[in-house]
């Protein structure tokens, strides 16, 4: 089959792969809406845009993962259909996944084989496996202890070996799923330089996703623009400058205006100073973050996921260590402090983990209603517990909140998304917090559910409590949030008035492109 | 003198050696076979059953007994590889099932027999079963280290989502492992009733299969410390043997017997102190199933 398509002339090479017209619906949601895609030879393409704007279903296609509703794919010009990550390989098509699929026990050379072994009769040849791999070591700078096993290695060389793996599998198309989210600084600018290092012979492609816009440019040769799953636009990565992407990532939606009453602002109900924390795995996810919440305000914070939110929210609430830095709930310090200390001071949590966290799935809606209060007064006597109390309190919420459940002694663990985060909203605003901090509360819900939980959090607002409002929704923050603070990189990039910034500067902002003074 | 006694504790080696070696080639692919204990009874029962009606050969009779493990494996593998049930309860259940039925079936169907015929030429006063369990480590070893389906039960049981990324059927290897270790762990007990106590009473595997299954865990998971632990075993057995036979003055006899059993005991605390999950498989016991 002849390619059609005209080039554009960039003395580039020739297409090897395109995308047409990929359509893929998931319930509720078009994922990707009719995205045309190419990638020639010797080209890194990078997709950006936002979380949820498309950009690893797009992949998940091409790799097999997903089945796409409509389109075609063509490799080198032929027409082909790809069922199974397997079948993706066969066609030369490698992938690099945000998490690693690397075996623990086996060391690195036996990883990198894995599945293509060279044998020598009965044996493996190990041998020759290990001359080729160290050709390939040679030629793109990818240096890995060969014999060490994965736990020793850091993360930016577990990468490598990933690497190594497509490309001794003979990988001509690579796909990097946000390749930089994991690795630490320095070990970034060496992916970038390596990515161009594996592209400069002609002999590897490389599709490139990430919503760090410095990377895009810095990394690329051509940017695709994804937004809500549709192609804004291919573009040179020499003739684009970032706060053009910005515009294109973001868009410039109408914004729906909230009523926002002007609220009295009164003392700081919360305040963090020069905070810093770790993440899970030991590396610095929070560095020299300062922001405070007043009485009747929303403090919005904005960003991409895994940009620090998670762990401020955490070292907040007690649920994390704080390396350095305090915070102060009420004018006491709390730094230090268990959940349990911090809660009996007002302050009310909806986490992003709703079922992990929010509720205990298998206790009835009644218990989970309870829950924290069990063994205080009115709910508790004694030893005792009091059933009667707890039922009527439980049934009151229920009323109250609009939980759908056909009875409170129904596992809690069984309701929809949206019934469990109005348990939670029920649970914490009837203890009558004075700070409620909300981790992403509307995501994952359809629009009704959206809205009431929005509404909710508003009059909580008006009637003077202090709202620290995590959220990924720009949208969302520009018209709940007195204030917005963006996170980029373990760093909030600045605090600004919801009125005085627009949404592309927040925008520039969430993609590390601009910072902007308290 | 010395070394007919050294051979005769020897000779107690397959029992353990290759129990350990089923165990252990099960539990490398991931999948508990915690019913060592009674696959052994089984297999002790199935050998003297073939010893009475497959005309009194005793090669004959372990082979069937191997056979027979081979088929239990494949119903445990059946169970938990293909069907997810929870390792530890239906190993469970098939230890009481296969213990009880053995003991059932010897008294039931089979009148009482007693193997006369021995196993064949002795060498250096060893039967060959023994070097046969030597040669087994040795394949053993070569395979899981040097060769792809070694790499691939290696995979399989340390992370089975990356080796079916790369290709590999994971039902299969860990289907085949338990299946084939099963055997191995029967043809221990074949190898018990034909040629150590040369007929069947039940309970007479007497916690060989559970000590087996210790073993695993106390080489770490190791071909080689694996194979060295079933060894000192073996010798504590012996030692435990002779004691009881001469006696030493006011130690009751009783408390000879379980010395091996705190030998394991302690070995197992030492293990642990050492290093709590070093070397253990990351998917023991985890079911795989493709998203």
């Amino acid at each position: 089959m002849k390619d059609t398509l005209e080039e554009p002339g960039t003395g580039r090479g020739p297409v090897i792969l395109e995308m047409r017209r990929i359509t893929k619906r998931f319930p509720g949601v078009v994922a990707n809406d009719r995205v045309s895609f190419d990638l020639r030879r010797g080209e890194v393409h990078c997709i950006v845009g936002e979380n949820g704007a498309g950009k690893t279903t797009l992949v998940n296609v091409l790799y097999g993962l997903y089945q796409m509703d409509e389109g075609e794919i063509l490799v080198e010009g032929q027409k082909v259909s790809i069922g199974s990550p397997r079948e993706a390989m066969s066609l030369d098509i490698g992938m690099i996944h945000q998490f690693f699929t690397l075996v623990p026990g086996l060391t690195v050379l036996e990883n990198i084989i894995l599945g293509h072994e060279p044998t020598q009769g009965p044996f493996l040849d190990l041998e020759r496996a290990k001359e080729e791999i160290l050709r390939l070591q040679e030629r793109f700078d990818l240096r890995v202890d060969l014999d060490a096993e994965p736990s020793q290695l850091a993360t930016g060389q577990k990468q490598k070996v990933e690497i190594l793996k497509a490309l001794y599998r003979g990988a001509k198309i690579l796909i990097m799923d946000e390749p930089t989210s994991v690795l630490a600084p320095g070990e970034k600018e060496e992916l970038i330089r390596n990515l161009r290092l594996m592209t400069e012979g002609g002999d590897l492609s490389i599709i490139f996703i990430t919503h760090k816009l410095p990377e895009a440019v810095a990394a690329s040769d051509r940017i695709t623009v994804l937004r809500k799953g549709r192609v804004v636009d291919t573009v040179e990565a020499g003739q684009v400058d970032q706060a053009a992407l910005a515009q294109m990532m973001v868009g410039r939606d109408v914004l729906f205006e909230a009523a926002r009453s002007e609220t009295v602002k009164g003392e700081r109900v919360l305040e963090v100073r020069d905070l810093e924390a770790l993440d899970d795995a030991g590396r610095r996810a929070l560095r020299g973050a300062s922001l405070y919440v007043s009485e009747g305000e929303i403090l919005g914070v904005a960003g991409v996921s895994g940009n620090g939110q998670k762990e401020l929210v955490e070292v907040i609430m007690g649920l994390r260590k704080a390396e350095r830095g305090e915070v102060i709930i009420k004018g006491l310090e709390t730094t230090g402090s268990s959940p349990k200390e911090i809660r009996g001071l007002g302050v009310g949590y909806i986490p992003e983990d709703r079922l992990g966290r929010g509720i205990l799935a298998h206790a009835t809606v009644c218990e989970n209603l309870v829950l924290g209060a069990h063994s205080k007064n009115p709910f508790a006597k004694g030893l005792f517990t009091d059933p009667v109390r707890i039922r009527e309190h439980a049934e009151r919420l229920v009323r109250e909140y609009g939980i759908e459940t056909p009875s409170v002694d129904k596992p809690a663990g069984k309701l929809s998304g949206g019934n469990i985060l109005k348990l939670i909203l029920a649970r914490e605003f009837s203890r009558d917090p004075d700070l409620l901090i909300a981790d992403k509360p509307t995501s994952g819900l359809d629009v009704g559910s959206e809205e009431s939980v929005r509404r909710r959090l508003m009059e909580e607002r008006s009637r003077g409590k202090a709202i620290l409002l995590v959220s990924e929704d720009l949208d969302e923050l520009m018209t709940m949030s007195d204030r917005i603070a963006v996170m980029y990189e373990e760093e909030i990039m600045g605090v600004v008035g919801a009125g005085e910034a627009t949404r592309e500067e927040i925008g520039e902002m969430i993609a590390g492109a601009k910072r902007s003074g308290p | 003198m010395m070394l007919g006694a050294l051979a005769s504790i020897l000779s107690f080696f397959p029992v353990i050696g290759l129990a350990t070696l089923g165990g252990f080639l099960s539990q490398k692919s991931g999948v508990w076979n915690i019913a060592l204990e009674g696959v052994m009874a089984f297999g002790a029962f199935s050998g003297v059953l073939a010893y009475h009606y497959l005309g009194g050969s005793v090669w004959v009779s372990l082979l069937f007994g191997f056979l027979i493990g081979l088929v239990v494996g494949a119903l445990l593998s059946l169970l938990c590889v293909r069907l997810g049930l929870d390792q530890i309860v239906t190993g469970y259940g098939l230890w009481f099932i296969t213990e009880g039925m053995a003991g059932y079936l010897y008294y039931t169907v089979l009148p009482s027999v007693r193997v006369v015929e021995t196993i064949g030429p002795d060498i250096l006063s060893l039967d060959p079963v023994f070097y046969l369990t030597l040669l087994s480590y040795g394949v053993l070893y070569m395979v899981m280290s040097r060769t792809r389906h070694g790499l691939a039960v290696r995979a399989v049981g340390e992370s089975p989502r990356a080796a079916d990324t790369a290709g590999i059927d994971v039902g299969r290897v860990r289907g085949v492992c338990t299946a084939l270790g099963s055997g191995f762990v029967s043809l221990a007990g074949s190898y018990l009733s034909l040629v150590i106590l040369q007929g069947f009473t039940y309970r007479m595997v007497a916690g060989y299969g559970w000590t087996a299954f210790a073993l695993v865990l106390f080489g770490r998971w190791k071909t080689g410390s694996v194979f060295l632990g079933s060894l000192f075993f073996t010798l504590l057995i012996g030692l435990q043997t002779r004691l009881q036979v001469i006696g030493i003055g006011f130690i009751p006899p009783e408390f000879v017997v379980v010395l091996p059993h705190i030998g394991v005991i302690l070995a197992l605390a030492l293990a642990g102190a050492i290093g709590k999950r070093a070397g253990m498989p990351a998917a023991l016991g985890v079911h795989y199933e493709r998203e």
